[in-house]
């Protein structure tokens, strides 16, 4: 099937088999392995990306669900060679260690900030996180990190 | 794993939708997707059709109509959080939403997709039956309305037809005056909750129901009619919530069994009575 959509900004025709998965699109097709795929059942967070401006489980959408979307992944955060107010933030503050997960998180809390819905108190950002799996931080230092960004 | 080969469609309208459907067996509705895809990557679920409603027009509105709330059955879990007329008009709803899974599967997750996929442990299905909402059903054949207290009949499974299409949910509006809680518990948030309770009070009368204990979500009847216009008084809601509890058949699952599910129970009941009911 064709789907024209556009990816961090650049307009995208291809084609994908109806059961291609939009993290495998990503990854395997447009060869953005930023985004990652761990549980495939939507549980882990590691394929968020932005779907139209809200954080998407890239494993529980069809490529082809994506025609005339516009997709944002953790390649677009970084444009120019800076790293974004939160990825510094994250660095600044030992938020990842092994990094599987940190492109997910980067691209739920960039879709909260960008609506405004990103939470200033510690309840809310665990809330927020509650939806991302990292195996390496013990989570504080991400909290760290969202908490003074959120400042 | 990914999932199988399946032949897609995405249809415009409710009709055309409704008209593949009852093409024959083996299609099924991707709606937000948020059960339907793991279960097509664990392989749980092989469709030769699937037929994505994405694409139909105006099946997300949520409009205020006479004392009662029309909720479309695409309207995000998301978006349900951010509209307005649902914390005036249902504030039950309205606590109920956060605990449903998290910002990134509410974002896709819809309404009628939750209540179709009828999962015991689900908020909407509990909120829909605790509040006494109708739901529409749509096929080529017609439309038809049915209770949200008649759609569950057990586990994953409901009334709807293979070949039907929740088009809308109705929800009568809260009452003035009405005092609501929700609470549930799960092992984390966003987990199945291993029991939940959603409670409307008001001057006219008491609304208490149980999701996650048993196959569907139950009112709990007894305990509503009792209680209505009554104080909390403690020894009371006590025996009452034992007496409901017993004529329920706790859900057992292997990992949480029915003596810590019914504890649950009761002590969740007890804390939304608490909330609800006057001192």
């Amino acid at each position: 099937m064709k789907l024209t959509c556009t990816v961090n900004g650049l307009r995208i025709e291809a084609t994908a088999e109806p059961r291609l998965l939009l993290v495998d699109f990503l990854r395997h097709q447009l060869r953005l392995t930023a985004t990652h795929v761990g549980c495939e059942i939507g549980v882990c967070g590691a394929c968020t990306v932005i779907v139209d401006d809200e954080p998407v489980r890239s494993c529980l959408m069809l490529a082809v669900q994506a025609d005339g979307c516009r997709i944002e992944t953790a390649e677009s955060l970084a444009a120019g060679g800076e790293l974004s107010p939160m990825q510094a933030s994250l660095h600044a503050h030992h938020g990842l260690q092994c990094g599987f997960c940190t492109p997910g998180i980067l691209m739920t809390l960039e879709a909260l900030a960008r609506s405004g819905q990103l939470p200033g108190d510690e309840d809310g950002v665990r809330h927020v996180l509650g939806g991302h799996v990292c195996r390496c931080t013990g989570y504080q230092h991400i909290v760290d990190a969202v908490l003074a960004q959120a400042r | 794993m990914k999932p199988p080969s399946f032949a897609y469609a995405r249809p415009g309208t409710v009709a055309e939708a409704a008209g593949l459907l009852a093409q024959g067996d083996g299609a099924v509705l991707l709606a937000g997707g948020q059960s339907l895809m793991p279960m097509l990557n664990l392989r749980l679920a092989a469709p030769d059709t699937v037929i994505d409603i994405n694409g139909i027009a105006g099946l997300a509105d949520v409009r205020r109509d006479d004392g009662r709330l029309r909720i479309g059955a695409m309207a995000r879990q998301a978006a349900l959080m951010r509209t307005p007329a649902v914390g005036e008009a249902l504030p039950l709803l309205a606590l109920a939403l956060p605990h449903i899974g998290h910002p990134q599967t509410r974002s896709r997750g819809t309404i009628g997709g939750s209540l179709c996929h009828a999962d015991p442990a689900a908020e909407l299905a509990l909120v829909a039956v605790a509040a006494d909402a109708v739901l529409t059903l749509l096929s080529s054949a017609g439309t038809r309305t049915v209770p949200a207290r008649a759609f569950f009949l057990h586990a994953m499974e409901t009334v709807r037809a293979a070949d039907e299409i929740l088009t809308e949910i109705t929800f009568p509006a809260s009452r003035p005056g009405a005092r609501c809680a929700f609470r549930e518990l799960a092992r984390r948030h966003g987990d199945f909750a291993i029991a939940a309770v959603a409670a409307e009070w008001s001057p006219e009368g008491l609304t208490i129901a149980v999701g996650g204990l048993e196959a569907t979500p139950r009112v709990c009847a007894h305990l509503s009619r009792e209680l209505a216009g009554r104080p909390f008084e403690q020894a009371a809601v006590v025996r009452l919530i034992d007496e409901e509890l017993a004529q329920t058949e706790p859900l057992e699952d292997g990992v949480i069994g029915p003596d810590y599910r019914l504890q649950l129970a009761r002590v969740l009941l007890n804390d939304c009575l608490a909330e609800v009911l006057p001192p």
